[in-house]
């Protein structure tokens, strides 16, 4: 029982969620704000920049929150285990996009669905900065693009990193060096000494 | 990458690292461009991290939490008590919270409020009631006892009264059996005594006895004689008048004792009427 009003911006994620399970609307709000932008980019990342499908996942992945809070498994955190759900319907997705590749039309997959549209994009930006770099993301490998993304993007400690992705610490510290160093190194021409 | 090391690479310089500091970026900045690449990539990563998202999202969620959670409000007593006690205000403010606790101060202030001294004035009341009560049985018993003990009195009065009455009559027929016996025999016994003290006093003195010869024979004969003395006093007229008036007395003192009592009894009745006008 709650003495005094609420201050939702001050809950922590897994005692909002305990709110939401009783149906409190301004908890789930106070959650759809915290994560819904950062899951969106995280959907589009994965999903080559489908702008409609990653809609589409997030309303699905906060409905099973509505639907069935009690999934929320209290020994985990509430940040790490969305991202490992979110991270599973991305590779529930590959599952199914492979199977449509292999009875398809034979495009590869490692073409991404919305790359076009990045890429015009990206050169009407002239060398943007941000949009070079999601480009060298989406240039790199899924493994060492998803690492370096949750770590300095999503804002993941590695150890979370390496819970989401069901992988060892070391692993996630491996990529994530790879990564850094790949895309510093490839946006090296930014560099306004250079430029000069 | 530890926190340290990407604080390092996003609030300093590469000139303004100390020895520290380099090596522990070494692994990932070994000079200056390597680190500002570091650095811009650090800063850029932080500013591409949201999306918008298309706010019909948030709206068809929002009805589908509606859907799920407010079903069950349906009900008018889930509509009371949403209304008594609202999760969107603090506790204090709930309606339920707000009469309860103005239940609660009522109940603790009611007993302080000065009317209420009334109430144990009433009790007071109650108390002397009670010694009233106690008070007119207390009474009644006295008056009982004071009536018992009356009767008693009046009884024993009664009973002294009778008695009187009764010596007085038997003191009265004693008499008057004496004075019948005296006018029978002659003399009485006062007399007789009176003649025999006169006989001793003429045995020592010769003279006297020689005047009074005649009246020692008739002695020493005890043959019963008139006195010389009461033959001029005693007549028939004298002992009838005398045993008149000592009836009439008697009957007088009589009637005086039963006026007494009567007025006794009268005066006994008005005091019990008294107290027990007074009583009540």
């Amino acid at each position: 029982m709650r003495l005094f009003k609420v201050n939702y911006q001050k809950e922590s994620d897994e005692q909002l969620m305990k709110l939401v399970g009783k149906g409190d609307q301004m908890a789930f709000d106070e959650i759809y704000s915290r994560y819904a932008a950062k899951l969106a980019y995280f959907f589009a990342r994965k999903l080559k920049h489908d702008k409609e499908k990653g809609e589409d996942f997030i309303h699905d992945l906060f409905a099973k929150l509505i639907d069935r809070p009690e999934l929320f498994d209290t020994s985990r955190t509430f940040k790490t285990w969305i991202y490992s759900v979110a991270n599973n319907m991305c590779i529930n997705e590959y599952k199914k996009m492979a199977v449509r590749s292999n009875t398809s039309n034979g495009l590869s997959s490692d073409i991404p669905v919305a790359s076009r549209e990045q890429s015009i994009v990206d050169t009407v930006a002239d060398k943007d900065f941000s949009s070079a770099l999601e480009e060298q993301l989406s240039v790199l490998e899924e493994k060492h693009s998803a690492v370096f993304c949750m770590r300095h993007i999503d804002g993941l400690s590695v150890k979370e990193v390496a819970e989401i992705l069901e992988i060892n610490e070391g692993t996630v510290k491996s990529r994530l060096f790879y990564a850094t160093k790949k895309i510093a190194g490839a946006l090296q021409e930014f560099n306004p000494k250079l430029t000069d | 990458m530890e926190n340290n090391i990407k604080n390092i690479i996003e609030n300093y310089q590469y000139f303004e690292l100390n020895e520290a500091q380099k090596d522990l970026i070494s692994d990932w900045a070994s000079s200056s461009d390597e680190f500002d690449a570091l650095k811009r990539t650090f800063i850029a990563t932080d500013a591409i991290g949201e999306r918008e998202i298309n706010p019909t999202i948030k709206q068809r969620l929002d009805v589908r939490f509606a859907e799920k959670y407010n079903n069950n409000r349906l009900v008018w007593y889930n509509k009371l008590w949403v209304f008594l006690w609202p999760n969107e205000v603090p506790f204090y403010k709930r309606p339920l919270v707000q009469f309860t606790a103005v239940c609660l101060i009522t109940m603790f202030t009611i007993p302080f409020f000065p009317n209420l001294k009334k109430e144990q004035l009433a009790m007071n009341e109650t108390e002397q009631k009670d010694d009233v009560e106690e008070n007119k049985t207390e009474g009644k018993r006295t008056a009982d006892k004071s009536e018992s003990e009356i009767v008693e009195v009046k009884e024993k009065e009664e009973i002294e009264a009778q008695d009187a009455l009764t010596k007085s009559l038997d003191e009265d027929a004693n008499q008057m059996s004496e004075k019948l016996a005296q006018e029978q025999t002659g003399w009485s016994l006062s007399e007789n005594e009176e003649a025999e003290k006169f006989a001793e006093s003429e045995v020592f003195s010769g003279s006297i006895a020689d005047q009074k010869g005649q009246t020692t024979e008739r002695l020493d004969d005890s043959e019963p004689s008139k006195p010389v003395v009461a033959e001029e006093n005693l007549s028939n007229d004298y002992y009838a008048t005398d045993f008149d008036a000592t009836i009439e007395e008697s009957i007088s003192s009589n009637r005086k004792s039963k006026d007494i009592i009567e007025v006794r009894k009268k005066v006994e009745v008005e005091e019990t009427i008294d107290l027990l006008t007074a009583l009540y």
